[in-house]
């Protein structure tokens, strides 16, 4: 309970008098003082027994409109009361503690005033959240009165809603092999974990993203059109995202870059993983080396982790050069000669091969990528899906990391951004970027041809679109299907 | 806070205010009766500061108007102290709890200026001493209660020692 300045006047009033009563001889003096000062301990045992009864009566509550929402975008948030009482109430006010995260329009304030017959009323306002996140409400603070305004005594209601803050889309994104949009979802997949059997779902028409392996051929011969068998996993399988954030990744316009259409990809793998509770963990690369990494469980708190390190995902400034020092140092030691893909005789490629059949561990110069995921735990490499998510910067880099993933996890998706498709002056020659594009898409199709290797191509659809209009005859998605 | 410095000025026609104002009436009668004419003009102050929203002001003027009255029969006594006390009464009237209230004043003030009194006039103590003991012991009271709500309110738990934030 809090006494008001009111309060604190009338004790002085009762002290004056009691002195002056003794100062003066004057017993009046005190029996005056006396009896305010009872006065005022009626007045405090009535607001004492009002409060106790206005907290029993009193339903306070908060509410938003969404609980997942991203950032910059509004979500209503309502504050509500209500006092079931008979008669009068104490008066009371309820003042809602807005994250800090959630910016106010201009307009109403987030609270209430209840006079001492008004039974109900309720407040609603936009709330802007700025920062990415999950955030919880905190409980009103509601304060009660009395009517004299001698006391005041506040107190908290319980918390309010929780809202998830999801990092901006970057629009519409394009996930498709050949320029031609991936129709299952993205993040969806199929099951082929190590742990638990495979029982047969469904047979259903082929769609453009699903392996060969599952096209059920009778069922095809049958019905005169190609059809795939569903499977449902029995079992959990693992899924590690290996998320690329090097320098080129921050190609293309600024908000769109190709980190950011492979963080959304990356984000649905994760919501996927959360929402059927696959194991999930992550590796996260940048120029220097590993700069983050979690071995996959299937908890909470791991899939929350994994979202904001994806949300956090930046491109870094400074290109440290200890992963390539430590590379090269270790190279050295071993008094070896590790030649990139591109620089490679057949005999070179041939012999490294068997090396790395044997399972003998190699460092190669300038490929933080293929080196990151060598050091990765043992858990991380031998996940059962592995989803890649990169870009063509560096293909003899990424064929010599999806070589070595495929070694040792059950199943590898790629998701590759062209770097064609983030060039800034694409439309200038488009003859030039669609012979590009061609390039890349041999690249990820030598990929796809990889046992148990998906590829694909991430970048925004009117990019795509606009390379695949600069073909000879403008007939590239035929002849690419 | 800003609900302790509003000005609570009354409404002339509410019945509390009626009540209150006729309290004053009566204390000045008192006042009058018992002492000099020009003591009718204290009743337009505490009129005034009745008015204004600070009965409690109102009571401890009359108060002090009352000891110039060098030794007031019993009648004047009864009501000026009578007249103050309807005006503290109209005050608790216009609580939402005005019953309990109410009747909380009407119980402990005339029980606690009847302590006061036997003390003062039957038991001979000093009025500082008895004063500050009857006060005092209010003020404990007044703790005790303060602390009951707390723990109502779950603000603070039953082990003081854990909540001396609150003390």
């Amino acid at each position: 309970m809090r006494v008001t300045r009111r309060f604190w006047l009338t004790l002085t009033a009762i002290g004056s008098l009691v002195v002056g009563g003794g100062l003066l001889d004057a017993p009046l003096l005190v029996v005056g003082a006396v009896g305010l000062a009872g006065w005022l301990l009626a007045m405090q045992f009535a607001f004492v027994r009002g409060v106790s009864r206005l907290e029993d009566e009193l339903t306070v509550s908060q509410s938003l409109d969404r609980s997942r929402i991203r950032t910059g975008a509004e979500a209503n948030y309502t504050l509500a009361a209500s006092v079931d009482a008979a008669g009068d109430h104490l008066p009371l006010s309820i003042e809602a503690r807005i994250p800090l995260t959630a910016q106010m329009e201009a307009g109403p304030s987030p609270d209430i005033t209840l006079g001492r017959s008004m039974r109900s009323l309720s407040v609603t306002l936009p709330l802007t959240w700025e920062t990415v996140g999950n955030y919880t409400v905190p409980g009103a603070t509601v304060t009660v009165s009395d009517g004299t305004g001698l006391f005041t005594q506040s107190f908290t209601t319980a918390p309010g809603p929780e809202i998830a803050v999801e990092s901006p889309s970057v629009g519409p994104i394009h996930v498709g092999q050949s320029g031609k949009q991936l129709l299952r979802g993205v993040g969806e997949h199929d099951a082929r974990g190590r742990t638990g059997g495979l029982s047969a779902e469904e047979i259903r028409k082929y769609v453009p993203g699903d392996a060969l392996k599952y096209v059920d051929w009778k069922a095809t011969a049958r019905l005169d059109e190609a059809h795939v068998r569903n499977y449902e996993a029995e079992g959990n399988r693992s899924v590690v995202l290996v998320l690329d954030h090097r320098q080129t990744l921050g190609d293309g316009a600024p908000g769109e870059t190709k980190l950011e259409h492979l963080k959304a990809v990356a984000a649905a793998f994760r919501q996927r993983a959360e929402t059927t509770r696959d194991p999930l963990g992550y590796v996260t690369i940048d120029d220097a080396g590993v700069t983050d990494s979690k071995v996959p469980v299937a908890r909470t708190e791991a899939y929350r982790s994994c979202q904001h390190r994806i949300n956090d995902l930046d491109i870094e400034t400074e290109t440290p050069a200890t992963a390539v020092t430590k590379a090269a140092h270790t190279g050295m030691m071993k008094g070896t000669v590790n030649p990139t893909s591109d620089t490679r005789s057949p005999m070179e490629t041939t012999l490294l091969a068997y090396r790395d059949a044997a399972g003998s561990k190699r460092h190669l110069p300038n490929q933080p990528l293929y080196n990151g995921f060598q050091a990765a735990p043992h858990e991380i490499r031998n996940a059962d899906l592995l989803v890649i998510c990169t870009d063509d910067s560096n293909p003899s880099e990424l064929r010599d990391t999806v070589g070595l993933a495929r070694r040792n996890a059950t199943e590898v998706v790629v998701f590759i951004a062209p770097s064609v498709a983030f060039d800034t002056d694409l439309l200038t020659d488009l003859d030039t970027a669609y012979e590009r594009y061609r390039a890349f898409d041999q690249f990820r199709r030598e990929l796809n041809e990889i046992d148990s290797v998906t590829a694909y191509e991430v970048g925004s659809p009117d990019k795509i679109s606009a390379l695949l209009s600069g073909s000879p005859a403008n007939t590239e998605q035929r002849e690419y299907a | 806070m800003s609900v302790a410095l509003e000005t609570r000025v009354r409404s002339l026609r509410s019945p509390p205010t009626v009540l209150g104002l006729l309290g004053i009436i009566v204390a000045t009668g008192g006042l009058v009766w018992g002492g000099p004419v020009w003591l009718g003009f204290v009743g337009v102050l505490l009129g005034g500061l009745y008015l204004s929203g600070t009965p409690v002001l109102a009571v401890v003027f009359g108060q002090i108007a009352l000891i110039t009255v060098d030794t007031p029969s019993l009648l004047p006594l009864v009501l000026v102290e009578g007249g103050l006390f309807l005006a503290l009464l109209s005050v608790t009237i216009e609580t939402p709890d005005s019953r309990v209230a109410g009747s909380l004043v009407a119980l402990v003030v005339p029980l606690l200026g009847s302590l006061a009194w036997l003390s003062l006039w039957r038991w001979n103590l000093a009025p500082l001493r008895a004063g500050s003991a009857l006060v005092i012991g209010l003020a404990i009271i007044g703790y005790l209660l303060h602390r009951y709500l707390l723990i109502e309110l779950d603000i603070v738990t039953e082990d003081a020692a854990s909540d001396r934030d609150f003390l």
